[in-house]
Parts: C-alpha cells; sequence; structure tokens
C-alpha cells in the first residue's frame, strides 16, 4: 500500500482551481478516447485523478475502470484518490501496470498456453522468475562460459555482466523483435575494435542458453512473461471476451515511460474501450535505459478521438518557468529567443542559489548545503519539502550528508534504487552463524567475521570481549565441535568475558548443536531469528531494523528455494550453499528495494536524481549537488547492451557514432533539468566546488550550461 | 491512535484485533516485518498454502471458462497427490450445482464509521432470488459450524455482500435472508458449512461491526494491549517480541478452516507477489 506524501493532497484539494477547459474534461460524458499532454506540473495527474472519480459518481462500475502506470509508485495519488474518496464503496478500481497485468494473466490462462509456447512440462504451473532468480539462472549457465574464453576482453563486475545479458532479452520483448536477433542488432551499430563483435556473439549464446533453459524448466522470466501475454494471450478469443467484457474504461498515466509493448496493446484495445484517457508527459521519458519510448507513446494520440495539451504550470513559479523556456531555447540553439526569455540577473540568483563564495572542495560544499537546509528550515520550511539530488548517491555522499544533517537535528530519508544485504550487519550476523550451522558446507567463517557477528548477535558483547570468546571457543578444525562449551574456556577468561555474556552464548551454541542439518535455509533463519535472535538478551530483540532486515533476506532466500524448485539439479547440489556463495558473488540479493511507505515523508529526501523524477513529487526547493559532474548526462557503461540500438526508433544497419552519443548526452540533460525545474515551486540550489568528490576538476555540459544562462542574464542587466 | 494512511479493514485485520490487539498493532498499524516462523512444520505449512493457493486458481480457470480438459491435465500434473482428488470432488459435487451468473475472486468494499471494510469473496453465485457466497477450504480436518460461525469471516462477509451487492448486479433487490454462505471443504466434500444470513445477523452484524471498529479508532497506542490467550502466541510470528514463548505451535495443532486469513502472510498470493521490476 503506499502512502503518498502530504503534498499530495493539497494539490488534489485543488480542484476549484482547475481551468474551464479542464473541469470540462474530467466531466465529459464517459465515452471516447482523450489524448492529454503537457510538460510535468501542468496538473495532468491531477486530471486523471479527478476524472477517475468523476467515472465513479456518474455511477460508473468501480470494476470497469482499469488505471495504468508505468511504474506501481506512480498510481499512488490514484490510490490515495480512492481510499479517501468518502462514501466510495462497491467493487474496486484496478490499479495496474501493464507487466503486472501481463504477470497476472499469464498465471491465469497458463493451460490455454501452455502447450503453444515449447514448455518441456506443460502441465505443470510454471515458476515465475525474479530479476534476482534471474541473475542466479543466467550466472549458473554462463559461469562455464568463461572458461572458454567468453567475455575475456570485457572487464566488468559478474553481476552486472548478467544484468546486461537479461536486459538484452528483456528488451527484445518489450520492443518487439525476436531474441535470436540481439547479437546481430548490437553489432550491425557497432564501429571501433572488432573484438566487440565477438562479444555480442557471446551474448546472443547465452540469450539463447538462457531461454532454452527456462523453456526446459518451466521458468518464466521477465521476457517470457511479455512474450506469451502479447503474443498467446493478447489475441485469445477467451481472453479479449473476458478483458473487453469487464473492463471499459482505462486511464494510463505517465505513458512516456513504458516500452513499445505496452502500445501496441493499447492500439489494439482502445477501440474496444468505451473511454480512455492516455495522460503524456511532454518532458518524459526518463527510463530510456528501461525501454521507455516517448516517441512512439506520442504517436497513440493519432488513435485518439481528441488531444488536449496543457502548457500552463500548477507548480513551479513563474520565474522557474521562464528560466525552463530559457534553457530549453539554449539547448535548442535558439539564442535570440533565450535572450528574449531570460530573467533578470536579480531574479535569476533569487531562484538559482549559487554559493557566495567559491568553494574549492567538495566538503566545503557540502557544509554549503547543510548550512543552507538549516535556513530554510529555520525559516520555516517542512523538511519533506527539500530535495538533495545529485546524479549518483554514494555511500560516502549519503553518509556524508546524513552526517551532517542530523547532527543538527534535521531528519533525512535516502533511497537508492539498490542496497546489498550482505552490507547490512544484521544479514552479515545471521548468514556468518548459518555457516556455523552447515559446517558440511565448508564455508566456516574467520575469527574475526565471527567475532563481528557474535557482537551482533548477543546483546552487552563488544568487540573486544567477543574476540576473546572466539578466540577460546572457536575449533574451525573439529566440525563436529564447532563451539566450546563455555565451562571449558579457563575461569579468569570466563571472568572477564562475564558469565552472564556467557549464558547466552551457551544458549546460543547449544541450540545450534540441536538444530537441523538438512533444514531449508529460509525456515533455519526463521527459526534463528525467532527463536534465539530476537529472544530477550540478544541484539535483534526490539531492533525492528534487524526484524526487517531478516525479512527482506529470508523472501530472497524463499524465492530462490522456488525458483530452483522447478529445475533438476545433480544430487551434489546444495540449495543453501549455493545461495551463499551467489550472495558472496554479488549475483543475487545485490539490490532490494526499501519500501516506500518506510520512509519518513517529513525528512530531507536524498536521491539520485532519476529517482526523484520517477517519484513524480515536486518540493519547494532543490539543492543540486556536482552539478559540473558529467554523470548528469552520459549514459552508464554497457558493454554488453545499448538502449538504443535496442529499441524501435533505431534504424537496423545504421552505426552507433560519437555524435549519436553527443546528442543523446545533451538531450538527456534536457529532459533531466527541465523535468526538475518543472518538479520545483520556489528555488534550486546548486552545490558547485572546484573540485569533485574524487578530488578532480570537472567541468561538464550542465555546468557550461547553467554558465550561459548566467551570461545571458548579466547580457541583459548591462543592456548588451 | 491514528491508522496508517489508505487503510481498509478486512476480515483478517479484524480477526488479528479480536485475537489480540496488539498484533493487530503491531502488524496492521507499525506494519512490523518480523519473520519468525508461525508453525514449528513450516515447510509443510508452506505446501499446503501453496497447494490451496493452486487450488483457488484451478477454480478461479474453471469458472472464467477455460477448457475443462486442460484443467484435468493441470490438476493431474500437481506435485501435491490430493490436489487432483480436491479437483475431482469441486467437478462432480460442486461445480454443477452453481447458478450461471458468477463471479470468482471477486472483492468489495464498503464504508463503515468514516473507514473501509474490504472482502475478498472465493466466488459470489447469483441467481435471481439469491445470493451464495463460496469459500473454499483445503485443511486435511473438517472444520465445524461453529468453528467456522466463530470466525470474524463469516460475520464480515455476508454483511458486506448485502450492503454491497449492487457492484454485482442491479437487476434484483437482496434482502439479507436472500444471502447464504457454504464453506465448501475440498477433503469433505459432502459435508459443506452453509450459513444462512438474516435481517437480525445483519442488524447484530452492523452493531458489533461497527463498535468493534469505533473501538479500534479511538483506541491510544499503549491500550492495545497482548492477549492473555496463550494458543494465539503459538501461531504468532511476534511471539519472540513479546517474550510470549520461544517455539512456534505444531502445523497439526492449527485449527482447521485457518487458510486464506490468519496465516496467509507468505507471498503466495499470486496477485501479492511482487511484479518484477524491469
Amino acid at each position: 500500500m503506499l502512502i503518498p506524501s502530504r503534498r499530495t493532497v493539497i494539490v488534489y484539494n485543488n480542484f476549484m482551481q482547475l481551468t474551464k477547459e479542464q473541469n470540462a474534461l474530467i466531466s465529459s460524458a464517459p465515452k471516447g478516447k482523450t489524448f492529454l499532454c503537457g510538460p510535468s506540473g501542468t496538473g495532468k495527474t491531477t486530471i486523471g485523478v479527478q476524472r477517475m472519480l468523476a467515472l465513479l459518481n456518474m455511477g460508473i462500475p468501480a470494476s470497469s475502470i482499469l488505471v495504468l502506470t508505468p511504474q506501481r509508485t506512480l498510481a499512488g495519488p490514484y490510490q490515495h484518490a480512492l481510499e479517501t474518496k468518502p462514501a466510495y464503496s462497491g467493487s474496486s478500481v484496478t490499479l495496474l501496470t501493464l507487466g503486472g497485468l501481463a504477470r497476472r494473466m499469464v498465471g491465469l490462462y497458463w493451460p490455454i498456453i501452455n502447450d503453444l509456447a515449447g514448455f518441456k512440462h506443460p502441465n505443470t504451473s510454471p515458476s515465475f522468475l525474479t530479476l534476482e532468480s534471474s541473475q542466479y539462472f543466467m550466472a549458473h549457465l554462463v559461469t562455464p562460459l568463461f572458461e572458454k574464453g567468453y567475455f575475456n576482453s570485457i572487464v566488468l563486475e559478474r553481476n552486472r555482466l548478467y544484468s546486461q545479458i537479461i536486459d538484452n532479452i528483456n528488451k527484445a520483448a518489450i520492443v518487439g523483435f525476436p531474441h535470436t536477433e540481439i547479437g546481430e542488432r548490437l553489432k550491425s551499430a557497432w564501429v571501433g575494435d572488432l573484438s566487440q563483435l565477438n562479444v555480442y556473439d557471446n551474448v546472443q549464446d547465452c540469450v539463447n542458453l538462457f531461454r532454452s533453459f527456462c523453456l526446459e524448466n518451466n521458468l518464466l522470466d521477465y521476457s517470457l512473461q511479455i512474450e506469451l501475454f502479447r503474443n498467446l494471450i493478447w489475441p485469445s478469443e477467451i481472453f479479449r471476451y473476458k478483458l473487453f467484457s469487464t473492463c471499459k474504461h482505462v486511464i494510463y498515466d505517465n505513458l512516456e515511460e513504458d516500452p513499445p509493448f505496452a502500445y501496441d496493446i493499447l492500439q489494439e484495445w482502445l477501440p474496444n474501450l468505451d473511454s480512455a484517457l492516455l495522460i503524456f508527459d511532454e518532458g518524459g521519458g526518463f527510463r530510456r535505459f528501461l525501454g521507455a519510448d516517448p516517441n512512439t507513446a506520442s504517436d497513440l494520440r493519432e488513435h485518439c478521438d481528441k488531444i488536449h495539451t496543457f502548457s500552463e504550470s500548477f507548480t513551479s513559479s513563474k520565474d522557474l518557468q521562464a528560466l525552463n523556456s530559457t534553457i530549453k531555447h539554449l539547448q535548442n540553439r535558439d539564442l535570440d529567443r533565450a535572450r528574449q526569455k531570460s530573467l533578470s540577473l536579480e531574479t535569476l540568483q533569487e531562484i538559482l542559489v549559487v554559493p557566495g563564495d567559491e568553494l574549492r572542495f567538495y566538503p566545503q560544499m557540502l557544509d554549503w548545503v547543510v548550512s543552507e537546509v538549516k535556513n530554510l528550515i529555520d525559516s520555516g520550511t517542512p523538511p519533506g519539502e527539500i530535495v538533495i539530488l545529485a546524479p549518483f548517491i554514494s555511500d560516502m555522499l549519503r553518509f556524508s550528508l546524513n552526517h551532517r544533517l542530523e547532527k543538527i537535528g534535521i531528519p533525512t530519508r535516502s533511497h537508492r534504487p539498490s542496497r546489498a544485504l550482505r552490507d547490512e550487519p544484521a544479514a552479515q550476523c545471521l548468514l556468518t552463524l548459518t555457516t556455523l550451522a552447515y559446517p558440511q558446507w565448508q564455508m566456516l567463517p574467520s575469527k574475526f567475521t565471527l567475532a563481528y557477528a557474535m557482537m551482533q548477535a548477543i546483546d552487552g558483547l563488544d568487540l573486544v570481549r567477543a574476540q576473546l570468546l572466539v578466540e577460546q571457543a572457536y575449533q574451525k578444525d573439529d566440525p563436529a565441535n564447532l563451539l566450546k562449551a563455555f565451562d571449558d574456556f579457563p575461569s579468569l577468561l570466563r571472568e572477564r568475558i562475564t558469565y552472564q555474556i556467557g549464558a547466552k552464548y551457551e544458549h546460543l551454541r547449544l541450540w545450534f548443536n540441536q538444530t537441523d542439518k538438512e533444514e531449508a535455509l529460509d525456515i533455519f533463519l526463521s527459526r534463528l531469528f525467532g527463536e534465539v535472535l530476537s529472544q530477550s538478551g540478544f541484539r535483534f530483540h526490539r531492533d525492528l531494523d534487524s526484524g526487517r532486515i531478516t525479512a527482506n533476506l529470508i523472501e530472497s532466500v524463499r524465492k530462490f528455494r522456488w525458483a530452483m524448485a522447478e529445475t533438476r539439479q545433480d544430487s551434489n547440489f546444495t540449495l543453501g550453499k549455493e545461495y551463499l556463495q551467489m550472495l558472496a558473488d554479488g549475483v543475487i540479493a545485490a539490490q532490494y528495494l526499501q519500501s516506500w511507505k518506510q520512509s519518513d515523508q517529513e525528512a530531507v529526501f536524498i536521491a539520485p536524481a532519476y529517482t526523484f523524477l520517477m517519484n513524480n513529487q515536486a518540493v519547494d526547493y532543490q539543492f543540486w549537488l556536482n552539478t559540473s559532474s558529467s554523470g548528469w548526462y552520459v549514459r552508464l557503461e554497457q558493454p554488453l547492451t545499448h538502449p538504443y540500438v535496442l529499441s524501435r526508433e533505431w534504424t537496423q544497419g545504421q552505426k552507433w557514432t560519437a555524435e549519436h552519443e553527443l546528442a543523446v548526452s545533451q538531450e538527456g540533460l534536457k529532459r533531466l533539468i527541465t523535468g526538475l525545474i518543472a518538479r520545483c515551486r520556489k528555488r534550486v540550489y546548486l552545490g558547485i566546488s572546484g573540485l569533485n568528490e574524487n578530488g578532480s576538476d570537472e567541468r561538464g555540459l550542465m555546468m557550461r550550461l547553467i554558465q550561459t544562462v548566467f551570461q545571458q542574464s548579466l547580457r541583459g542587466a548591462d543592456g548588451g | 491512535m491514528k491508522l496508517p494512511d489508505n487503510f481498509i479493514y478486512s476480515q483478517s485485520s479484524l480477526q488479528d484485533y479480536v485475537n489480540c490487539p496488539y498484533r493487530f498493532y503491531l502488524r496492521h498499524i507499525q506494519g512490523l516485518q518480523w519473520p519468525a516462523l508461525q508453525t514449528d512444520d513450516a515447510l509443510l505449512m508452506e505446501e499446503h498454502m501453496l497447494s490451496g493457493a493452486r487450488f483457488h486458481r484451478l477454480i478461479q480457470q474453471y469458472f472464467l471458462g477455460l477448457p475443462l480438459e486442460r484443467l484435468h491435465n493441470t490438476a493431474e500434473a500437481d506435485p501435491n497427490p490430493d490436489l487432483p482428488v480436491w479437483w475431482q470432488n469441486f467437478h462432480q459435487k460442486l461445480s454443477q450445482t452453481i447458478s450461471a451468473t458468477r463471479f470468482p475472486e471477486v472483492k468489495l468494499i464498503s464504508s463503515i464509521t468514516d473507514t473501509r471494510l474490504m472482502a475478498k469473496f472465493d466466488l459470489v453465485s447469483v441467481s435471481s432470488d439469491h445470493l451464495t457466497i463460496y469459500d473454499w477450504k483445503t485443511s486435511q480436518k473438517p472444520a465445524t459450524k461453529t468453528q467456522l460461525k466463530a470466525r470474524l469471516q463469516s460475520r464480515v462477509y455476508p454483511y458486506l455482500l448485502a450492503k454491497e451487492y449492487a457492484a454485482l448486479t442491479k437487476a434484483n433487490t437482496y434482502k439479507p435472508e436472500d444471502i447464504s454462505m457454504i464453506y465448501w471443504q475440498a477433503n469433505f466434500p459432502d459435508d459443506p458449512q452453509v450459513i444462512e444470513y438474516s435481517q437480525s445477523a445483519f442488524d447484530a452484524d452492523e452493531l458489533y461491526l461497527t463498535h468493534l471498529i469505533k473501538e479500534i479508532n479511538s483506541k491510544s497506542e499503549q491500550n492495545f494491549i497482548k492477549t492473555g490467550n496463550l494458543k494465539h502466541c503459538k501461531f504468532c510470528n511476534y511471539r519472540s517480541l513479546c517474550e510470549k514463548g520461544v517455539q512456534a505451535g505444531s502445523f497439526s495443532e492449527l485449527e482447521p478452516g485457518f487458510e486464506d486469513s490468519d496465516l496467509l502472510e507468505f507471498s503466495i498470493d499470486i496477485d501479492q507477489i511482487d511484479e518484477i521490476r524491469f
């Protein structure tokens, strides 16, 4: 369940401020297809939400209304509106992503497609893979190929290598070309070292292997879910009859962030709907790297009866809107119009704030950011109205900001899309203790690792005594008797460690002795958590964060076990050991998403810029750090895939050149800057320092663009 | 106590409150994840839950009109040898008796004391003069009518349908007397437990549910007290937090008919499984 911030509620209560045209759109008869476009902040989602409520007020059954968004967080305003609508009752509106719809339908209609898709065990229920389990199976298939020289010219972390191959097969599904063409498409666009062509051949081999493995073992990765839905379920009469007779009204928000397969479906669906409202954010398309295709999305207007374009921002101040126009004109190289639109220097300095003194070092810039945040909060700004953004948020940056802000009592929340479970102390403790319980896996920890785990496990045990305890207790060479009884310790040592700690250690040791050495890993972890670590006297007791991390870990193991149940492994295979090895290699549990609802909405938000954009909520104040970094616009290095070459827009046979790269960088930067400003109500602060986080001097395109904006205003001030 | 934004009551959350107010507080207000075992035979319970979910799915597919032969094949290929039997029982003894207008896996929401109450029905069948709620149970032990009637589900479901049936059909009007709820037990197909509804039951349920929800809504944090009934603690994942025991209870001691409500915290309901984030 989503909990949108209080800001959202305020926005959606502003219904009375809507224009006549907007009100007319909301209350129009439930017929016809409408394409609604405009920049961010012009009230499109508000219209979508109010239209949904208006349909309900007209007596349209809620069960016939479907709201689609590219990701679930974007459905938050709709969910919130439904659940706070007075006297809303009866059936319920369905809120889904198209990927979610595909997944549900593949599960539901499996019996009518299972013999058409080439699965080896068609009558058996399929196993749905997560990104994590897909990555595991990819690793399982690709690892033996390294010895044959596959990818030997590539320097890349293993988990990134696997995820890029998976990305390719997913791209083929969502763009709509056969997965067998991936290698050729990538090769045909390549200019450069010829050895890269072999790499693309390697990619194709791995993709083929993966698909065969999935069909052999009834595994449904994302690409198969999409292909089965698109090719087999969507055309089936029985499915269409049910869908078309129950779902009559669709509201599709942030359409531009979905991939082309969504548009193919929608094109065929539209004639069968009573009404549709397609909402398109003109500056959007931030999920390009995930297959978003805003140009194809925009073409859907041709299939609608009415097109509405909103241009007046309900979010940004007039001055910020003017700044956005200047930036757009500058990036389109229309200098005359940029000059005409440029703000006075005084106004510009009011909405685009830079440090008063030149800051040479990065920590000085962070100090400046923190002091400005404090000033805002002291003058009455709620912390939730402030975001601190950077292209990437490293652990060091996150820590530096959190530490500085929390020291002066300012709450923060940070959201990185991924964080490795193995890096969490609670997870490390659980996993270390697990290796003790399963000595037959031969993964026993070092003394220091065990001491650290003991300290994490036993309440009141510090690291010094933990090391003393382990030094005496741990008998790594005797797997049958790994931990010595506390009573067998020398008496002086027992006193030093204390008998109270000794009793807890004994409790843990005896518990280990009676564990079932064959128990499934997730069950073992639940038992260890519930029977020992969360009991009184142990450190997880009433530690809610440890509970959450343990739950994440157990969920990851359980899904891994379920996925593995479908495959026929040899008798030497030990599921738990395999999980631990893959975890250590970073192949699985490399990322888990923290729930948004766990975030304190009334805290300063620290996030990567794209995460904030996809959250799609405006704030009063934004801080942009590392403005001279090229990370704001340069694509991530992806030697095994290519989001543009594998897109539908790309002409096959064309070469991807440096000009293309520069063009997408500039386009990306334009989208990013205008998208951020459109989501800012009052002011942007620019965190500029002479040296960046790594201590080097950088002058990226964003910095240059900002300098040009200031120069324009200076010229205006000079009358030039 | 301020409930989380967008909170909707269900028979499951109300049952939690009735069993243990503190469990309700931890689970539904705090949203606290506390992954201790709920029963000692965790794998056995998991298999039971997963089989139950597959059986529910099979019946849903039947009512969607998927070809019978394919559903037979799916049932026969199921890893749980009980499932083909459940399927045969359903197909031979029940499927033909259910009237023409059927709403499988349907969700209804109703307003009650400024908040919402929701129910997800396995099946509602509608005839010109009667509404029938079906709930599929796959317990190994038969549940008695007394046990089932004591559950909040037996009050919430008919009450909600009596209030909100118009969301399913506007063809006729129905009184509470026109509603019945059938717990159909796949292992005991000849012993369905039928609960007939009535105006007086509706009035009593409305009073009870309104009072219960008002009580929860007005309760302060410290008044969500822990239950004194340790039987509930045996099957509660929060027992270590409350210092109410170490080991989970045995799966065989669970009351029949528990599935689909109390312990369905596993992410095995197909609709609840996270979409792949791509």
